[in-house]
């Protein structure tokens, strides 16, 4: 990325306020279109569109959630599945653009040299698993593990444990006993330091689980509940080289 | 207003989470896909009600972005920013695009403008934000002329063009141009140290 880029006319106060506008939405019409022209052609200034996004979000934030009807959730996913599941594909910011700010078309060579210019990053996890139920609820827990295999997050999008319960997360390693991550609590994103030697058991394929365990976790070390979900550790999806 | 700590998504902190949900639809899991859309379905569909105004409109609009969200998902990279300001911004995205689709199938049968807005855009002081980039957000607006203030939030909420602006706050369209112009930098300024 450089900053030497060209990015049409105007001085540098005049580019950062569009920048800001077009993130507002104050911008319309012709200018709306003239905007995002250069946005498909500026690695730079798509950052900056990023990053006044994010400084806004608190705004978004502020807004009272609701709940959608549920018959949307229905039509959602009966479109989904008509459609073929999305694919990794290799990352594009052609793509990436056009999806993210509408736009409806590129030039071809302009979008080749941007995705050049972005050119793939190392991953920024080591990876992921997706827990799962056997029921095809749609009740999942994430778990990952950053790149330095220092930190494991976990996020449970499932119903609460139940008072006098938790949650708890196990490795499973191969022709080993389990071993814990601990407990959690279902709707809260948590982050923990991860042990070396714990991280050298998840690799590529390794079977996690979750548990159902009395509050503060199994009193054994052992998981004594129900296997509630389980899943597979691998890397995630990176994009690759186009 | 209720602070965004106590919807669904279970608070600011948690929210790394929707990045690893959309890295994980990318990779075709549905079940990842329904976990995102429990998670930010709500907090997105108050926003696109805020916006838009109309229930049938905001449920096409919330769709919209869910199904794009579902296709596209290889597309976000969280290096580019939280997984929740990309749906925010796809979002917006069709919010505006819907107001201003209806916004000229209006004018081309009526000449009308805007309708009428029953609920005002809040005041910086009504805002409630969750979280250390809210507060920091929320005493940067406070520091704003309320002039500025005014415009921007109603930008925001209410997906008005600066033409609109003009019309709704009854002053010359240069005079609101400069009023967010100036009341962006100031808001800038004071979010970077």
């Amino acid at each position: 990325m450089t900053d030497t880029t060209q990015m049409g006319p105007g001085n540098p106060e005049e580019r950062e306020a569009r920048i800001a506008e077009y993130v507002l939405g104050t911008l319309a019409g012709a200018e709306r279109e003239a905007f995002e022209a250069e946005l498909a052609r500026d690695a730079a200034l798509q950052r900056a569109v990023a990053d006044w996004s994010d400084r806004m979000q608190p705004l978004a934030d502020s807004v009272p959630a609701e709940a959608p009807p549920v018959a949307l959730r229905r039509r959602v996913f009966d479109q989904i599945a008509a459609r073929a599941p999305a694919e990794a594909k290799p990352f594009s910011l052609a793509r990436w653009l056009a999806w993210t700010f509408g736009l409806s078309a590129l030039a071809g060579a302009a979008a080749v040299a941007l995705v050049l210019v972005f050119t793939p990053r190392p991953p920024v996890l080591a990876g992921y698993a997706m827990l799962h139920d056997d029921k095809g609820s749609d009740s999942v827990v994430a778990f990952q593990v950053d790149r330095d295999r220092h930190d494991m997050f976990v996020y449970a999008s499932t119903p609460a444990a139940g008072a006098g319960h938790d949650y708890e997360l196990w490795v499973l390693p191969q022709g080993k006993n389990p071993i814990s991550l601990g407990v959690f609590k279902a709707g809260e994103r948590q982050q923990r330091p991860l042990t070396a030697t714990t991280a050298a058991f998840i690799e590529d394929g390794t079977e996690l689980a979750v548990s159902l365990e009395p509050a503060g976790g199994a009193p054994g070390g052992q998981p004594t509940g129900p296997i509630l979900f389980t899943g597979f550790f691998h890397p995630p999806v990176q994009p690759s080289a186009p | 207003m209720v602070p965004f700590a106590n919807d669904s998504i279970g608070g600011i902190r948690s929210l790394d989470a929707l990045d690893s949900l959309i890295e994980a639809t990318a990779a075709g899991d549905r079940a990842a896909f329904g976990a995102l859309y429990d998670a930010a379905a709500p907090q997105l569909f108050g926003l696109a009600l805020r916006i838009v105004k109309r229930r049938d409109w905001a449920e096409d609009v919330l769709q919209e972005t869910l199904l794009s969200a579902w296709r596209n998902a290889g597309a976000y990279r969280r290096d580019l920013g939280s997984g929740k300001a990309w749906l925010t911004v796809i979002l917006r995205n069709r919010a505006l695009d819907r107001l201003r689709r209806e916004a000229s199938a209006r004018l081309d049968d009526s000449g009308g403008d805007v309708p009428e807005i029953a609920d005002p855009s809040p005041s910086a002081l009504d805002l409630t934000i969750a979280g250390d980039a809210g507060q920091r957000l929320m005493t940067c607006l406070d520091q704003l002329e309320e002039t500025q203030r005014h415009a921007i939030l109603m930008a925001y909420f209410d997906g008005l063009t600066h033409e609109q602006l003009a019309a709704r706050m009854a002053s010359p369209l240069g005079t609101v141009k400069s009023w967010i112009r100036r009341g962006l930098q100031r808001l800038k300024g004071c979010l970077e140290p």
